[in-house]
């Protein structure tokens, strides 16, 4: 008896052949890689520690511009500091704040929109609250309020940026759940005697594990960002320490006497949140099992 | 063919000389990232004046996408027409141009589709679609058109016709809607009527009473009929020719009466058996074994389901063409003889090798 | 009344005949005067509308080895009323007995029982399976919710595929990867992989191309002949009922507005309605094609938050009197006709 459909050829393929056939998502996911190995491998890559002062060497330019040298690749800042070394480390501290706050706003938001979604009624009215609530104040004065608590630092970013942005896996999750719970296969788990725990453990998590888990290098590039524009003005990640948004507002003063102390920071985050929106559209795709077939040859 | 094959509940058969729509070796097609994806292989028919030619098919059966390719209704890309002619009235229409086209849309070809909910406009009010229907396509005043959209409103049976003409789509239900569409299409006394699943999407006394309106629109107007579905009593009630389409495919054509009591395509006899019916009990229904295919199958598009052509090469090698079997009748069947015996729908007799 | 001697829900033995099925013939569902209301979209206004009469007061039995037919246009309540019966929808009133036992009043040991012998199977088998599950995977649910998958789960399985002319291979594959009238098979099997004695189906093949309808159908009854199943089989296609329906209920609008024998509906049918619908079905004969008195209704389906008062047919119906808007007509059988009918007027005619 015939009748095996013959799958179109996008969707049979696993997720690393079908990105070659993209070249800007392949770019992007390349760049991604390397930045992160770039942040792992810092001490090794930095030609200089990152708070070493080299009071002789004062804002120099980079090194194919007058006056600089290859010592300083891409020049100094007004304390002397190699630019490329303090791009290198920054990247571990951008990175790491990103990927905390979206492993903490994942857990939270996941379960909160779970919760409502399956449990409905007051639990649903009032967590929808909260989240309206939190999305209609603005962030910046969330996260100010945050810091002025708990004091500036790593660990006080990490929250303030957590309890700003918990709440679009909240919505996202809950969406999902609403109308996954109408669906013809839960209805059936139900009337098969599956408990609601069976229907939200077999049924409903691995539908949305994917969708989600796309959702991530879009997020990890917003978060980024945000804390990009935090630090730049002086209330995120707070020095000794570096990201690429502190470098952008420390050099707030030097821009046209000495412009790469922005451009190249500027570019780097530029750079890395422009190849995580790239590589999570790409994902959001391609994890999809429907709409794999948009993806060109 | 001798005259005993019809018998006298029948009436004769009579074909006028020219048909008003000619199609020939139709062939379309649509290019996917999945692959090309053959909707029409080489589909010829002709539709005469007056007369209704129900095309039936199942999914996949491109009977619709046919149809489209010839008004011209086709998204293109990623469709593709690659070959055929599709004359009217002297007209290849595949190769008119859009504005060509579209003054022939409308007046002398119209379309009625399945889902009135998307095909007419929801914030216009009926009346100035029909208004507007008929104003692109004649030279008419506004009031006069709106005097002929009371009286189009009327012929197709809605109540209070001059009131509801300033009413809204949703304010209509789906059978009254369906028949507004009716109304519109008629609007300029068209000599072609595409009616492309009119029915389908409405309930079984709904159904009667459009198909009865659009009995009286064939009736007033003279009208001849494309009528696509994939209902079989549908067809038995108002058609008077039949096409029986397969993947993209036409596999046997003929009368209404030569397709219900004479098949003579293993597909068309199958399908017969495999339906239950209202008015008699059966002891059980034939099943087709398979499915409808979803890449075109080599040779004959039905051998990999077919009893008849079971483990005979030529079948899966060699695509048949349409073998003349009586007036006006003819199956796309290398052994179309092998099918003797006259049968009656629902009594049919499946003893093939 | 309701007998609640249930077994405990996790005796381990896998196979079938866990307890005594019920002979063919026997009455294995009654429902007695659903009634099922939905209530009406709130408005701006606060107003709440008023409630939509999904199910009005409809009771009818079902037998093992049998199949009853509800057969009605949108809006007469046949889904709402069959999905009441597998308790997907909870009743405003009315009372579901299953092999005796009054299906409200169960506890929950005891209703998760009673859910392997009544099952559903639904109308689309393009979203009726979760699509990250394996064949295999759809099959066995039901055995690994009620914990009948560790001994012998894995060869039950195989056997019910085999049971649909399937491969046990299959079971690898996903259900997108096959065809509509094998993924309404698996659907079948599903429903059927525990002790299923009543299977409510919800218009099951209407989804599915012609080609494929009687494959689905005949299987349906070779596994009613094999375990004496009763089926409940709602449908709006009325030459599948008659072909594949022992008994058959009309409904209109909420309620039954008759029921009876095969037979009975459609070669003498005495309610209006019917004899309306059953004109205005196509026959598969062209030479038939004028044979027929067809009846025309006039007007549209009234809306169910607001039905005509007496009978609820009468806005539509040639017969109409004063009487039927004052006393709505009861499901009976009136003398002379054989079956119930709920018309003031009821006269069999006899449909070609």
């Amino acid at each position: 008896m015939s009748g095996v459909v013959k799958l179109p050829s996008s969707s049979g393929l696993p997720l690393y052949r079908l990105i070659i056939r993209d070249k800007f998502a392949l770019a992007s996911a390349l760049f991604l890689v390397a930045i992160v190995l770039m942040a792992l491998l810092a001490p090794i890559l930095a030609p200089f520690d990152p708070t070493e002062l080299h009071l002789r060497d004062v804002l120099r330019p980079p090194a194919w511009q007058e006056r600089g040298t290859s010592l300083y690749l891409l020049g100094t800042d007004g304390l002397g500091r190699d630019n490329l070394s303090r791009i290198i480390y920054s990247s571990r501290i951008s990175l790491s704040v990103a990927l905390a706050v979206v492993a903490i706003t994942l857990v939270i938001g996941t379960l909160v929109g779970l919760m409502t979604g399956v449990l409905r009624g007051r639990v649903d009215q009032c967590f929808m609250a909260i989240t309206d609530a939190v999305m209609a104040f603005p962030g910046l004065l969330m996260i100010m309020a945050v810091v002025a608590v708990l004091g500036g630092g790593l660990t006080t970013i990490i929250i303030a940026l957590s309890v700003r942005y918990w709440t679009t896996y909240a919505r996202v999750v809950r969406g999902m759940v609403i109308s996954l719970r109408e669906t013809d296969f839960v209805l059936a788990a139900q009337v098969l005697g599956g408990s609601q725990w069976h229907a939200m453990r077999t049924h409903m998590l691995p539908n949305i594990v994917s969708p989600l888990a796309a959702l991530i290098p879009l997020e990890l590039g917003r978060t980024m960002l945000a804390e990009a524009s935090v630090s730049f003005l002086g209330f995120g990640v707070q020095p000794p320490m570096t990201s690429w948004g502190l470098l952008v507002g420390g050099a707030r003063d030097y821009i046209a006497s000495a412009p790469w102390l922005i451009i190249y920071p500027g570019m780097a985050l530029f750079l890395t949140i422009l190849s995580a929106n790239v590589f999570g559209s790409w994902l959001r795709l391609a994890a999809d099992p429907m709409h794999r077939g948009r993806l060109g040859t | 063919m001798s005259a005993s094959q019809q018998d006298s509940t029948e009436p004769p058969v009579v074909e006028t000389d020219q048909p008003l729509l000619s199609v020939r070796g139709l062939v379309t097609e649509f290019v996917t990232p999945a692959g090309i994806i053959h909707a029409v292989n080489d589909v010829s028919f002709d539709v005469y004046s007056g007369e209704t030619v129900g095309v039936v098919g199942e999914s996949g059966s491109g009977k619709s996408v046919a149809v489209r390719s010839v008004l011209g209704l086709l998204s293109q890309p990623p469709g593709r027409i690659v070959a055929g002619e599709a004359v009217f009235e002297g007209h290849d229409l595949l190769r008119l141009d859009n504005y060509a086209l579209s003054v022939i849309r409308g007046s002398d070809i119209a379309v009625i589709f399945q889902d009135p909910g998307t095909s007419l406009n929801p914030v216009l009010t009926i009346g100035s679609q029909i208004s507007e229907a008929l104003r692109i396509h004649q030279d008419i005043s506004r009031t006069a058109a709106r005097r002929r959209s009371v009286e189009l409103l009327q012929m197709v049976g809605i109540p209070n016709a001059k009131a509801r003409l300033d009413e809204y789509p949703h304010q209509y239900s789906g059978g009254m809607r369906q028949r507004a569409m009716i109304a519109m299409a008629m609007a300029n006394r068209p000599k072609l009527l595409i009616a492309d699943e009119p029915t389908t999407a409405l309930d079984v006394t709904t159904q009667a009473q459009v198909l009865d309106v659009l009995k009286l629109a064939k009736k007033e107007s003279e009208a001849a009929t494309i009528l696509i579905t994939h209902d079989l009593g549908l067809i038995a009630e108002m058609a008077d020719r039949v096409v029986v389409m397969y993947a993209g495919r036409v596999l046997e054509t003929g009368s209404v009466f030569d397709i219900f009591h004479r098949p003579r395509h293993p597909y068309t006899i199958g399908l017969l058996a495999s339906l239950p019916r209202i008015d008699t009990e059966l002891d059980s229904l034939h099943s087709i074994r398979g499915a409808p295919p979803t890449t075109l199958p080599t040779g004959c598009a039905f051998h990999p389901r077919c009893d008849l052509g079971k483990g005979r090469a030529r079948c899966a090698e060699e695509v048949p063409h349409l073998n003349d079997v009586g007036v006006g009748h003819r199956s796309a069947c290398h052994f179309h003889e092998e099918i003797k015996d006259e049968v009656r729908a629902g009594d049919i007799n499946l003893e093939h090798r | 009344m309701a007998n609640k001697n249930d077994e405990d829900a996790q005796t381990s033995q896998p196979s079938q005949g866990l307890y005594d099925r019920s002979p063919r013939g026997s009455t294995v569902l009654k429902v007695e005067h659903l009634v099922k209301n939905f209530s009406g979209p709130t408005r701006l206004s606060l107003h709440t509308s008023p409630p939509i009469q999904a199910v009005s007061d409809v009771s009818f039995v079902a037998h093992a080895g049998e199949t009853l037919g509800i057969v009605g246009e949108s809006g007469c309540g046949k889904t709402t009323t069959a999905r009441s019966i597998v308790q997907l929808i909870k009743p405003t009133s009315g009372r579901i007995l299953f092999r005796g036992h009054d299906l409200g009043k169960l506890d929950r040991v005891a209703k998760r029982r009673v859910r392997q012998e009544i099952q559903y199977v639904f109308q689309d088998p393009s979203t009726a399976f979760n699509p990250r599950m394996t064949v295999h995977d759809v099959i066995a649910e039901p055995l690994r919710i009620h914990g009948r998958y560790k001994q012998g789960g894995a060869d039950r399985v195989a056997e019910l595929l085999r049971l649909v002319s399937m491969e046990p291979e299959h079971g690898e594959r996903y259900p997108h990867e096959f065809s509509g009238g094998q993924r309404q098979r698996i659907g079948i099997v599903r429903a059927i992989a525990l002790d299923a004695q009543l299977l409510i189906l919800d218009e099951p093949v209407s989804a599915l191309d012609t080609s494929v309808q009687a494959q689905v159908i005949n299987l349906l009854k070779d596994l009613q002949d094999r375990l004496d199943l009763a089926y409940v089989f709602v449908a709006h296609d009325l030459s599948m009922i008659r072909h594949i329906c022992d008994r058959v209920a009309v409904m209109y609008l909420g309620k039954i507005v008759e029921m009876g024998t095969k037979t009975e509906i459609f070669e003498q049918p005495s309610h209006p309605y019917t004899q309306a619908l059953l004109s205005a079905v196509p026959i598969r004969d062209p030479s038939l094609r004028d044979s027929r008195e067809r009846i025309l209704l006039e007007g549209d389906i009234p809306s169910p938050s607001s039905p005509p008062s007496g009978c609820r047919f009468r806005t539509r119906c040639w017969k109409a009197k004063d009487i039927c808007a004052e006393e709505e007509p009861v499901l009976l059988d009136r003398s002379g006709i054989g079956h119930p009918s709920a018309c003031h007027f009821a006269t069999p005619s006899s449909s070609t």
